[in-house]
């Protein structure tokens, strides 16, 4: 059974490249282009794992966790904060909000797998 | 010469010529009145004694005239000799009034006075007037008066340099506190404002240097944000570019024509073009955060020998095509208190500037050692190659942003290996932020030795 990812970047760029990467390892894809938008997509698709910009419009990556976590049904859904800050920032701001792990941008294809299975697999096992 | 020292040293001579001229002219003047009062006392002395004279012979007294000559011979102690010739027929008698002096200096003064009655009746009087005496005494007077225009003279300097130092200090105690606050905005402190509350031209002044100052640190910020905002919007697309032409390059790579060969070329020009403007845009970063004060490290226990082993494996193939030895000489286990990412670039840092300046056949060696200050253990690391080394010129400014040495364009490096000129700077910050020091020992023909300190960790002790 292929895995549910859903990304959330207000960057249709990025969107382009999660989804390709996503798509070409097996996995269902759902892409939303703000943190509203992604939260709608969230309670619809339930996904198994959420890649998610930090900064956007209408909300935010810091207020969409918060949401995220409020949601009974969501709440253990495992989120990596993809950043365009320097991996030292991003990292401790994934800490302090408690997000899985986090991916700079640009990334490579085989780190951005990797890190994703991982979090799969640590999710899992919880 | 401080300004407030040129002023009273100004001041003071000035006055001190003033004065001196002034008092000579004085003195001068008042030499000159007492000649003048005192050849208008001898012509009156000369006159009244004519004619006392007159009276004596109308009266045919001639010991009034005696009398009189004698009281002026006491009043007038340079009239040191008189002659009278009474010729009063048939009485005549000539009297002598005093002694001749020897001095060299003796006026003679003659009268010849004639009764209007009778002709006959005539005397002669004979005046011997000792000049030196006269001169003797103005001489005195005059030396008074010197003393009395000297004590004058020295309190006016003394009053004058006085008057000069406060007026000094007045105007030069806002020029310094201004250098104190412009040595602050020139050494970075921009903004710093001067309190300072006068309608004068110091005033001016300082409100001009206070809005100068304010006017820099706005520019300052701008700046800072434009170049914040700027390098964080570039490496958004940025990004993207790099990461769709790596899917690109992933979706080609699985054809095998030669289109699809050439095409992969180019992509892996565009991605390195694109990687290379990457790391300039997060150095422009990095070094936006350091003036901003908001670069940050995190120190804490990591082992610093996988870290140096992954850098060397990285740049490896690029050292063997160079034929360049790296070699890591990190012991196992080097644990210190560091920020893995940051003391990551600054070997990388390190290391990259080796390899650029360092010849075929050359050698790079990146070294460790323990040293203790005080309570505390240290490592000092180094990245030493055997390449063409630096000025003493080049080294001043080497840690300084923008700022690269001459060797960038004397060995001939492409546009891609000149770097950007803030990756030592970043270094140097990023040592900072660990508390450490970076220091770079070189010289031209000698190679370069860049040495850091970090505190060991106290969980591998």
């Amino acid at each position: 059974m292929s895995h549910k990812a859903l990304v959330i970047d207000d960057e249709e760029d990025f969107r382009l490249i999660a989804e390709d990467i996503l798509k070409s390892s097996g996995f269902e894809v759902f892409s939303s282009k703000d943190g509203a938008e992604g939260l709608v997509s969230a309670k619809k698709f339930k996904p198994d794992i959420i890649l998610l910009d930090w900064k956007m419009p209408k909300m935010d990556g810091e207020t969409f966790c918060r949401k995220l976590r409020e949601d009974s049904s969501l709440k253990k859904t495992p989120i990596i904060m993809l950043t365009v800050n320097s991996k030292t920032e991003a990292e401790l701001e994934a800490l302090h909000f408690g997000v899985d792990d986090f991916i700079a941008k640009p990334y490579k294809k085989e780190e951005f797998l990797a890190r994703v299975r991982a979090v799969l697999r640590q999710s899992r096992s919880v | 010469m401080k300004i407030g020292g040129k002023f009273i040293l100004t001041t003071t001579l000035l006055l001190t010529g003033t004065m001196t001229i002034l008092s000579y002219g004085i003195l001068a003047s008042v030499s000159a009145i007492q000649k003048q009062d005192l050849e208008k006392q001898a012509r009156v002395v000369e006159n009244s004694a004519q004619r006392v004279a007159l009276d004596a012979l109308l009266q045919k007294d001639e010991l009034q005239l005696v009398s009189y000559i004698n009281f002026l011979k006491a009043q007038y102690p340079a009239l040191c000799y008189a002659k009278i010739a009474w010729n009063y027929p048939p009485m005549s008698q000539k009297i002598e009034l005093g002694k001749l002096s020897k001095s060299s200096d003796i006026e003679e003064r003659r009268f010849d006075i004639q009764s209007p009655a009778n002709p006959n009746h005539n005397v002669i009087m004979q005046f011997y007037v000792d000049r030196s005496v006269l001169k003797k005494a103005m001489a005195k007077s005059k030396e008074k008066l010197a003393q009395v225009i000297l004590r004058i003279w020295g309190f006016s300097i003394i009053l004058g340099a006085l008057l000069a130092w406060i007026s000094a200090w007045v105007l030069t105690f806002p020029l310094k506190s201004l250098a104190q606050v412009a040595s602050q905005v020139g050494s970075g402190h921009l903004g710093v404002q001067l309190e300072w509350n006068s309608r004068d031209e110091i005033g001016a002044l300082v409100y001009s240097f206070n809005q100068m100052s304010e006017k820099l640190k706005e520019l300052d910020t701008m700046k800072k944000n434009f170049v914040s905002s700027v390098t964080h919007e570039l490496r958004s697309p940025l990004g993207a570019m790099i990461s769709l032409a790596a899917l690109v390059k992933d979706k080609l790579s699985a054809e095998e024509t030669p289109a699809s060969k050439q095409s992969l070329d180019y992509l892996e020009r565009i991605e390195k073009n694109a990687k290379r403007l990457e790391q300039f845009i997060n150095q422009l970063l990095d070094a936006a955060k350091i003036e901003q004060g908001k670069f940050t490290c995190s120190p804490r226990p990591a082992d610093i020998s996988p870290i140096v082993a992954d850098i060397v494996n990285l740049f490896g193939p690029k050292a063997k095509e160079n034929k360049i030895q790296l070699s890591n000489e990190i012991p196992e286990n080097s644990f210190a208190m560091a920020d893995p990412d940051r003391i990551r670039q600054v070997f990388s840092n390190l290391i990259s500037n080796a390899l650029k300046f360092t010849p075929s056949n050359g050698e790079i060696k990146i070294k460790a050692e323990k040293f203790r200050e005080g309570d505390e253990r240290f490592f000092e690391f180094s990245v030493q190659d055997n390449g063409k080394g630096m000025s003493e010129e080049d080294l001043k400014k080497l840690f300084q942003a923008f700022s690269q040495g001459n060797n960038g364009n004397a060995q001939g490096l492409s546009g891609s290996e000149r770097g950007t000129g803030l990756g030592l700077y970043i270094v140097k910050s990023i040592v900072e932020a660990h508390g450490g020091k970076i220091s770079v020992r070189s010289s031209p023909g000698q190679g370069s030795v860049f040495t850091f300190t970090l505190k060991e960790a106290k969980s591998a002790i």
